[in-house]
């Protein structure tokens, strides 16, 4: 099975082709701008890496955030136009379980991945012997701090790039049911209603 | 961190046998989503040229703005790609056509809100890849200007003025990506100066049907707003002090139904007296211009697109116009007067007639004007870091 991996969700634009044992291709540039513009051209080439055609892929698997909100919607919109012909499935993983995931392979620790998401926040999540005890959530600084300190990890990983292959091939063992590509956005939109009211938070 | 020791040349374009529009009908699927409506639409354009649309979806997103009294860009950008592949397989279902039949992928690529725009682009941009068919990306605003040919046939030379939410401009066309603009606000749409009244008046949002209701009980007379530029012998408009005035007229009134009637039809009967004032200038100017190239064309085309037109009091103000000025005019259904894919995806057929395809490389544009030069050169509005609007 060859699954393709797409993150957008940061600084780097990052595209992989992975089969069950191995890496086939692996593009990450540091580009920080122009995503948008970046990915499907990267996509072409990086299946010309691997010697393989869009109808090689048979899975897509996609960084669903956090991160800023226009990059992550570009791989999630890219790959729902990808899949849709074919009906490929495409599987969304966030960026705190790829983190996760890299440092701990044995699947022996308990680890906190955490993401600065400005404005004062953090969006983390924990991780206990490969097993998420505590979805994504994002809260003030000072009390995800205090939050993440009572949980006594092993590790404690900070933003990093997300590691293409190991996004790829966390979706090998997934389906869409369990893990659909929803985008995971750390805050509702910033709007206020009229007179200044924070508006109630929506299914959008 | 590439992993293969010989990395390949850029390959922005996939590699697509050519498209010959002479000898095979075209089916394109268009996209849209440079606003508040998620759209998507395919119509198939015979190789004589002929305009059939197979389907035309749009998912409106008023309900998530109405409480806001306005498009709130991000709330759009998450509804956009919520619903979008929902939107894209009906109009494909709808069309009764399988993906592998189609000849091109178009989408809006600006000028609107970024954040939709990408989304729509980048489904397309996917598509486009997954099919190994071109990618065509159109100015939401050239599909607005060619939106008469959906229903009827509309031969150029016209003149086009688009009057919507975010654009009100005046354009002389006289081919696909020929326009030559002859006068743009220099700051509010008129379709924002309708959401800005009916909001300052509590009358809800989208604000444009909203004061055409409120319009009917009231006087067109009873309030005396600005009317910026009018007789002036440019055709600009300016409409950002009629909604402050507005807000001062109603802050002043009784704030009663009646008051609220009365300023609606006020502010209407101002929009129309602007629009045709404006308009009729820019007849002048579009006859003048023919006469140095071609004599014999009369009676001209006049073309009224974008939801603006929507309003009965002002299509029949242009009505009168036309009729004053010798024009026919050719307003387009309702449903292709507001944005809609199916725009799109006409004007994608016509540029893919023309060999026009783009690279999957194409930039999502927040502003892009259909007169690059004149925008360029003479532009009407604040530039920005994002160029000028018109």
């Amino acid at each position: 099975m060859i699954i393709l991996g797409l993150d957008t969700t940061a600084k780097n634009c990052t595209v992989s082709l992975v089969d069950s044992a191995r890496v086939l291709a692996l593009q990450s540039e540091p580009i920080g701008r122009g995503h948008a513009e970046r990915l499907a051209p990267m996509v072409l080439e990086t299946l010309h890496i691997a010697g393989l055609s869009v109808f090689d892929i048979d899975k897509i698997t996609v960084c669903t955030g956090p991160g800023s909100f226009t990059g992550l919607r570009v791989a999630l919109a890219f790959a729902k136009g990808l899949a849709l012909p074919r009906k490929i499935p495409i599987i969304g993983v966030n960026a705190l379980t790829v983190w996760a995931a890299e440092m701990d392979p044995e699947q022996s620790l308990k680890i906190v991945s955490v993401s600065d998401v400005r404005r004062g926040q953090l969006c983390w999540s924990a991780f206990d012997k490969g097993r998420c005890i505590q979805p994504p959530i994002t809260q003030e600084i000072d009390r995800a701090r205090a939050e993440i300190a009572k949980l006594s990890a092993d590790k404690l990983i900070e933003d990093k790039p997300v590691n293409g292959a190991v996004l790829a091939w966390l979706g090998a063992g997934l389906t869409p049911d369990l893990a659909p590509a929803l985008p995971l956005y750390s805050r509702p939109p910033d709007a206020k209603l009229p007179g200044g009211v924070t508006p109630p938070q929506t299914d959008v | 961190m590439t992993l293969t020791p010989q990395i390949p040349p850029p390959r922005n374009q996939h590699d697509i046998a050519r498209f010959e529009p002479t000898t095979q009908d075209a089916v394109i699927l268009g996209i849209e989503s440079s606003c508040d409506e998620t759209a998507a639409a395919v119509l198939r354009r015979t190789k004589t040229g002929a305009i059939h649309l197979l389907s035309s979806i749009i998912a409106s997103q008023d309900k998530h703005h109405r409480p806001f009294g306005g498009v709130v860009p991000e709330i759009a950008a998450r509804a956009h790609l919520s619903v979008i592949e929902t939107i894209i397989e009906r109009a494909v279902t709808e069309a009764k056509i399988e993906y592998s039949d189609l000849s091109a992928i178009a989408a809006t690529s600006g000028p609107g809100l970024i954040g939709g725009v990408i989304t729509g682009l980048l489904s397309a941009k996917g598509l486009a890849l997954s099919l190994n068919i071109p990618l065509i990306a159109v100015n939401h605003l050239e599909g607005h200007a060619l939106s008469p040919n959906l229903s009827a046939p509309c031969p150029f030379p016209y003149l086009l003025l688009l009057v919507s939410g975010g654009h009100t401009q005046l354009l002389s066309v006289s081919g696909i990506g020929q326009y030559t603009k002859l006068g743009s606000t220099v700051d509010d749409a008129a379709g924002e100066a309708f959401d800005k009244s009916a909001k300052v008046m509590g009358l809800g949002f989208p604000g444009g049907p909203k004061i055409e209701q409120m319009a009917k009980s009231g006087r067109p007379d009873a309030f005396d707003l600005p009317r910026p530029f009018y007789k002036k012998e440019h055709a600009n408009f300016s409409f950002s002090g009629l909604k402050t005035a507005v807000a001062r007229a109603y802050e002043r009134s009784d704030k009663s139904d009646t008051a609220r009637a009365d300023l609606s039809a006020s502010f209407q009967q101002t929009i129309c007296d602007v629009l045709k004032d404006r308009t009729k200038t820019a007849m002048h100017l579009f006859k003048q211009q023919l006469n140095s190239t071609e004599s014999e064309i009369a009676p001209y085309r006049f073309v009224v697109a974008g939801g603006v037109a929507a309003n009965k009091a002002i299509r029949e103000a242009l009505d009168q116009l036309c009729q004053e000025e010798g024009f026919n005019l050719m307003a387009p259904p309702l449903k292709f007067c507001t944005d809609n894919a199916a725009m799109i995806a006409l004007a994608g057929a016509e540029r893919l007639a023309l060999g026009h395809t783009d690279s999957l490389d194409v930039k999502a544009r927040p502003r892009w004007p259909l007169d690059t030069f004149a925008a360029h050169n003479n532009p009407s509005s604040g530039s920005g870091k994002n160029g000028p609007k018109s």
